[in-house]
Parts: structure tokens; sequence; C-alpha cells
């Protein structure tokens, strides 16, 4: 491949799809399952990449036909309302070529509509979506430039090229579909009109290379430097986009026909060669890739920080290494616990310094559970005082005595529902984040650390310490779903009420056992805190299918408690004895 | 007292580590582990403290006329990056490590005296972990071997960004204890080898091997270990690790 422009974007498919391939080899190499089946040789495998390349060529061009279809599927209301579409009927009529109009549109209408939305978001909003500046492959990118070390200024001339030619590739047919129904005349005519708005459409697009380009030359900050910048231009254009239809009308395309006079389409090639020059002659591409790279990494450094790449796990994790961060520079001259030895010593100091972090999850929690009760009691006070009316006029006011008492004994029968609710709220997953980020990630490194004896002093001590904080919050959990629905329905049926206090509070010490039990079993955190293991995702997975369920079920408290107590007695004797054979040689650093 | 580590393996799925590594270590010496860049010096050390488990081999203690296997208080291990909690002071953690070893410590501790031994200051011993440099932290790890007392202590690159002076406190340190403990370091720094050790072993295609211990102040030194660790690992190899005491390896 001799043109080095060619060659180059080439090479660029070929990093990006080694990339992928190589991703995907790692993620399944994860799996527990194919992991053992699939050796480290597979990256080797020129065969395998060369077919991941085939196959990757047709993604990238299936995904730009589908970003395309799916462009137009939301462009399609504009042109549907705009064409004053009614009825579901109006629908399939519009896309019916035989009918011309159905009362004041027809699918030409549409077309049409959707023609002038995206004249108005893809043509003249086109700025913010320049080649260089709106990369979605800022990574390929930084391999290719900052790694390989290929001529940036070749390389961005070819990304620029690559994008227009693949543009016109992918346009046409979708534009001869469209054109086929807003024109009224042949084959070479609606051809003529693809090419011609494609012609036009490619010198709007250089237009907004150019303009990206000739704003970082001036000022080394182009449209999308700034996040609200483009968000506000980006924005104001897809407004316009889906606005302007409405006023501007159902252009007639056999008369605007003069468009796409072969004057206008050689006035269209006139402006592409200048601007094509101008990119062939810009020198600063290097900048401008270091630019994207650097905005795209902080942007993305921003998310981790953020927990966003484990999800609430990771979040808690990071907020847990944040926090130790802030711990005061201060000297600790008194010891609070040296009463105390050993593990009990060493997760008193970890509770210690990390009271205000959990008491600041805890407020939060707290603050979520009593806020309907708070609400609860604010709105009786204020029926009372000002209407001289109560809840229960609003809930039971045409109920007898007894259908009340049915009504709460229904409710109450919904207990499993709670299930999801103690299930997020539970402090488990918050401790064991807490106590593996700025402790058990340093002490796992000592051997003495996994002995069993030692696993379940530590357990002991870091159980204690859940079961009392899941404890406060079912209470309050209990506490407020109890005096609500003593507002609401005027009743109470004490000993269900006691009963279900009983089950949620249960519910939350099982829960927290389990969340500390699989902490030690599965120990989902790598080495460098970060991640969780596929295991302990696939298990969190359960957890959701088993709250969806549960969340349907209605049943007698009795045998709903009774049935927890039995599964709380069984996982919690199972889960010790697994503790005590498993967790020294499953609780180490991965 | 001696470490005897007998036909040590170690893979990581197709990567061979270890194939067969031997070697004895004597009680009074310092021994200067010296290889190449994933040679696998810090795997080795790994599998000496079961941080890793062999694929095969034995590591035994050899005292008072009896061999036994090595276990995990045998053997302290000081790495170059300090895991400690640094939630908690340097004086917590002392305490927290002597009482959680409580068993094999011989006599009770004095903090202050400890803390002074390897010089940190009174204001360090009630500062949190983190706010420790990179050479306070190491000084807190050594410390807690120091009060451990192992026989066998393993320093992984011990001096990597120590300062000048910290480097030669820790370098009197470890002379200083050197004649109750085995300790063997890691390191690729030729001259620190040359200064502290009383015996280099090489770590190259997955065996040890022992250096000629009156070539270690050759003038040539550094072009002989060179040489050594260039050599391309055959099958053929005489594997000379398996009587230490005897094979030298020749420049």
């Amino acid at each position: 491949m001799k043109n080095p422009l060619l060659r180059l974007i080439f090479l660029s498919l070929q990093v990006r799809f080694v990339n992928m391939t190589n991703r995907l080899i790692y993620f399944f190499q994860k799996l527990p399952l194919l992991k053992r089946l699939i050796s480290a040789d597979i990256y080797k495998s020129q065969d395998l990449k060369t077919v991941f390349l085939i196959l990757g060529v047709f993604f990238v061009v299936s995904k730009k036909f589908m970003f395309f279809l799916l462009y137009w599927l939301i462009l399609l209301p504009i042109g549907l309302a705009v064409s004053h579409v009614h009825t579901f009927d109006d629908i399939f009529d519009a896309f019916n070529p035989e009918i011309e109009a159905i009362g004041t549109f027809g699918a030409a209408d549409v077309f049409g509509n959707m023609l002038v939305a995206w004249f108005i978001i893809s043509f003249l909003g086109a700025a913010i979506n320049s080649t260089l500046i709106a990369s979605e492959h800022w990574q390929n990118d930084e391999v290719m430039v900052n790694l390989l070390r290929v001529n940036p200024v070749q390389y961005g001339k070819s990304r620029i090229f690559a994008d227009r030619a693949s543009d016109l590739i992918i346009w046409l047919p979708t534009l001869l579909v469209a054109y086929f129904f807003v024109i009224d005349a042949g084959f070479l005519t609606v051809l003529w009109a693809a090419v011609a708005t494609l012609v036009v459409y490619t010198a709007f697009r250089l237009f907004a290379e150019f303009t990206n380009l000739w704003l970082f030359r001036k000022f080394r900050k182009h449209l999308g430097s700034n996040g609200w910048i483009a968000f506000g231009y980006m924005s104001t254009f897809i407004i316009l986009g889906f606005i302007a239809p409405f006023f501007l009308g159902t252009p007639d395309f056999n008369a605007l026909f003069g468009i796409f006079s072969p004057i206008f389409v050689i006035l269209a090639i006139g402006v592409i060669f200048v601007l094509v020059r101008y990119i062939k002659n810009y020198l600063l591409f290097f900048d401008v890739f270091n630019e994207t790279i650097q905005r795209s990494r902080a942007a993305i450094d921003k998310y981790y920080q953020a927990g966003g790449s484990s999800g609430s796990l990771g979040a808690d994790q990071k907020s847990a290494q944040d926090w130790a961060k802030k711990l005061d520079t201060t000297v600790f001259h008194e010891d609070k616990h040296s009463h105390k030895t050993g593990l009990s010593y060493l997760n008193a100091i970890f509770f210690e310094r990390h009271r205000q972090f959990f008491r600041k999850k805890m407020l939060l929690r707290i603050a979520l559970l009593v806020a309907p009760l708070i609400l609860a009691l604010l709105t009786e006070g204020f029926l009372r005082i000002f209407i001289s009316e109560s809840l229960q006029n609003f809930f039971v006011q045409d109920l007898t005595a007894a259908e009340v008492y049915n009504e709460l004994a229904d409710l109450f029968r919904a207990t499993p529902f709670f299930f999801i609710i103690v299930y997020a709220f539970s402090m488990g997953r918050l401790v064991t984040g807490a106590v593996f980020t700025n402790c058990d990630i340093h002490m796992l490194h000592y051997p003495y650390y996994r002995q069993a004896q030692v696993i379940l002093a530590s357990f002991r001590v870091r159980m204690k310490m859940i079961f009392g904080l899941n404890l406060l919050l079912t209470s309050l959990l209990g506490v407020s779903v109890v005096g609500i629905l003593w507002l609401a329905l005027g009743v109470m049926n004490w000993q269900s009420a006691a009963l279900f206090f009983t089950i949620i509070t249960l519910m939350g010490l099982t829960l927290g056992f389990s969340d500390l039990f699989l902490y030690y079993i599965i120990q989902p955190y790598d080495s460098d805190g970060k991640g969780k293991s596929l295991a302990y995702n696939v298990i969190n997975w359960v957890v959701y299918m088993l709250s969806f369920v549960l969340m349907q079920v209605q049943i007698e408290l009795t045998y709903f408690a009774l049935a927890w107590l039995a599964i709380s007695v069984v996982y919690f004797g199972i889960g010790t004895a697994a503790l005590v054979r498993v967790a020294p040689w499953r609780f180490r650093l991965r | 007292m001696k470490l005897k580590v007998d036909n040590l393996q170690k893979k990581f799925d197709k990567k061979v580590v270890l194939t067969g590594a031997s070697y004895t270590f004597e009680q009074g010496k310092i021994y200067g582990l010296l290889g190449r860049n994933g040679a696998g010096k810090t795997t080795m050390f790994n599998c000496l403290t079961s941080n890793l488990q062999l694929d095969g081999g034995e590591v035994l203690i050899e005292s008072g006329g009896e061999t036994r296997k090595a276990t995990f208080d045998d053997i302290g291990f000081v790495f170059t990056q300090p895991h400690l909690p640094e939630f908690m002071t340097g004086n917590e953690f002392l305490k927290f490590f002597t009482e959680i070893n409580r068993e094999k410590i011989a006599e009770p501790v004095d903090f202050a005296a400890a803390f002074a031994s390897v010089e940190l200051d009174e204001e360090a011993r009630f500062k949190l972990i983190k706010d420790y440099s990179h050479g306070m932290q190491n000084k807190l790890q050594m410390l807690a071997f120091l009060v451990l007392r192992p026989p066998v202590i393993l320093l992984d690159e011990p001096l990597t960004s120590f300062d000048v002076v910290a480097a030669l406190q820790i370098k009197n340190l470890i002379k200083s204890i050197k004649s109750e403990h085995i300790i063997i370091f890691s390191t690729h720094i030729l001259e620190l080898a040359q200064d502290l050790c009383d015996e280099i072993t090489i770590l190259h295609g997955g065996k040890l091997s022992k250096l000629d211990i009156d070539r270690l102040q050759d003038a040539d030194f550094g072009d002989q270990i060179m040489r050594i660790l260039s050599e391309e690992v055959t099958e053929e190899t005489p594997d000379s690790s398996h009587e230490p005491a005897k094979s030298e390896v020749s420049p």
C-alpha cells in the first residue's frame, strides 16, 4: 500500500481491531469455565486477529449503518408531526408511495421535513462533530500518535478523509430511499440529487473540520475544548433542527431542485478543494490529538474517581480511599483502645478512624428511611390543623373496621417486598469495601493475616459492627413503615408489627452476614483495589433477581418469619463452617 | 541454622519462573540475590513466605541437628513497597504486630527503644503511617521484623528510593543483626551487593547458583555478573545449584 494516507488508515484499523480482539480474549479468559481452556498463546494467533479484523470492519460498517438508521428514526417523529399525522393508519399511509397525499400530507412531506431537520442538525451543526475533536477513538489515536509515533500530520489527514469517505458511502443508500419519496422524478434524477446532497454535505463537514482546526490554531482551543460550550452548541442545533420544520413547512423538493443544479454542486466542489488544501497544509495535528487525548483521559479519570468503574461498590471503595487521605495529620498520643488486643485492637482503631466516614453514610440512609415517616407526620399535622381531616380519611374512609384490619393484614403479607430495601441499605458492602481498601489490601501481604484463627477473629469483630449498623437501619425502617401504616389506617395490629419488625431485623442481620461472608470467601477485589470478580457479580445478580421475585410474593407473616429464620440459621451455620475451611486459602490478594 | 531450598518449581500459566532452584543459606551471612528483571527474585521470596504456592520443591529449616519444613513464622519478608495500614500510627501498628505475634516474641518490647533503634523519633511514632515518608515506612516495616526476629529475613530491593542517610542507616542495621539471622536481599545494584553481602547468589534461568566469594571484590565483578546473567539458558546447562557449597560459577 503505497499511499501513506491509506496505509495509515489501514494501520489505524488494525490497531483498533487488535485492541478489541485482545480485550475480548482477556474478558473470556476471566470467565471461570473458559479461562482454563484459553491459554495466553492465543494472543499470538495472527489468524484469529485476521478474522477479527474482517469481522471488525463488518461491525464498524454495520454500526455506522445502524447509527444512521437510528438517526433517521429519531428524525421520523419530526417528519410525522409536522406532516400532521393524527392516527395510527396515517403513519402507514404516509409511507405508501401510491398515496400522494392524505389530507395535508404524504410520504414526501414526512421525508421532506426529516431532510430539513437533518440539514440543520448535521450540516449547520456539524462543527461540533468534527473528526478529531469529537473523537470516540481517542485511545486508538493515543496508540498511533504517542506509542507507534506515526506521522501525526499524515495520520490526522487520513482520519478526516477516511471519515468523509465513509460518510459518502454509508449515507448514499439512505438518501436514495429518502429522495425516492420526496422527488417526483426518475432514478437518475434521484441519484443525482443524492450525490449532490452528499457533495454539499461533505463541503459542510469539511468546513466544520476547518473551523475547529482554525480555532485551534488561533486560540489553542476549539468548539469541543469546553464541555459546556460543546453541549450548548450541540443542543442549540438539535433544538433548531426539531423546531424549524414546524415553521419552515414542508419544502417542495421538486421546486427546490435548483439547489442541486450543477453550478451549485460545482461551487461546493470548489469549497471542498479549498478546505482540503487547508487541511493538507495544516501542521498542528499533533497538538490537536494531544489536546483530545488529555481531555478524554481527564474525563475518564474523573469518572473513575467518582466510582464509576465498578458501580456502587467502586464508589464505596473510592470514597473510603478518599476518606483515608483526608484523615487529619495529627499526633495520636492517646490510645483509646489500648485495653484491646490483636484483631480487636486493629479493627477498633479502623472503625474509630473511619467513624466520620461511616457516620456520613449512615446519616444518608437514616434520612432516607425516616423521611417518609416525617413527611407522613407533617402531612397528618397539616391536614388536622388546617383542614380538620386526617390521612385516614383519604385512605380508609369508606372501609369498615374489619375491612381496615384486612387491608392491614394484606399489607403485612407483602413483607417480602422489603428484602430489596434492606439489601440496598445494608452497610455490609460499604464496610467490606472500606476495610479492604484501607486495611486488608496491606495486611493480606502478611501470611499470618491469612490464618484461620485471624480470619475468624477479624470476622467476628467486623460482624458485630455490621450487625450494629444494620440493626439501627432496620429498626428505623420498621418504625417508619409501622408509623406510616398506623397514620394511614388508624389502627395497628401490634403483634403483626412486632413480627414485621423481627423479620426485617433478621433480614438485616442475614444480609450483613452474607456481605461479610462473601467478602472472605470470594474476596472480590484485586490487589490494586479495583474491580470485582465475575463470581461476585453473578451473586449480586442472583440477589437482585431474588429481590424481584420476593417483591411479588404475598405470604402470611408467621410463615415468612419461620421460613426466613430457618434460612438464616442454615446460612449462618454453613457459612461459618465454610469460613473456617475455605477462607484461609480464598482470602488473599488477587 | 540453615535455610535449605530444594528443587523449587514455580510457573504462571506457561511462563516458568523457577525450575528446580536449590540452595543452602547459612546463619550469620548476608546473601545478595542477583538476577535480571523478571528472573523471579520476588516470586521466589513470595514462595518462601507462602504468599505464593510452590508447584514443587521444599523449603526446610535446619537447626540444632534437626530438619523441618519452614513455616511463615520462620521467614520475615520486607517488601520493596511497604504494606502498612495507613490509618494507624507507627506505635499502634507495632503494638498490633507484637500482640498478634506475642507467642513468638521472647521478651517484652520497649516501644520507645525500638523506634529509637531505627531512628524514628517520638513524633513519628505517634503519627499516622499515611504521613510517613517512604523511608520511614520501610524502617517501620523493618522494625516489625527486628522485634519479631524470625530466623530468616528476606529484603526485596531494600534500598530503593532511600536517601543517602536512610540507606546508610538501613545498611548498618542489616549488618548489626546478621549474626543471629539468615539475611537474603534481592538487588540489582552491584555496588550494594559488593558492599553489604558476604555471598552472592544468582537467580538465572529459574535456578540458583553461587558466585565464588573471592571474586566479590574483583575489579571486573560487574562484567562477570553481566556475562553470567547474559548466558542463554539451555536444557543442557548443568544444574550447579544442587551442590551450592561446592559449585561455583565460572566467569
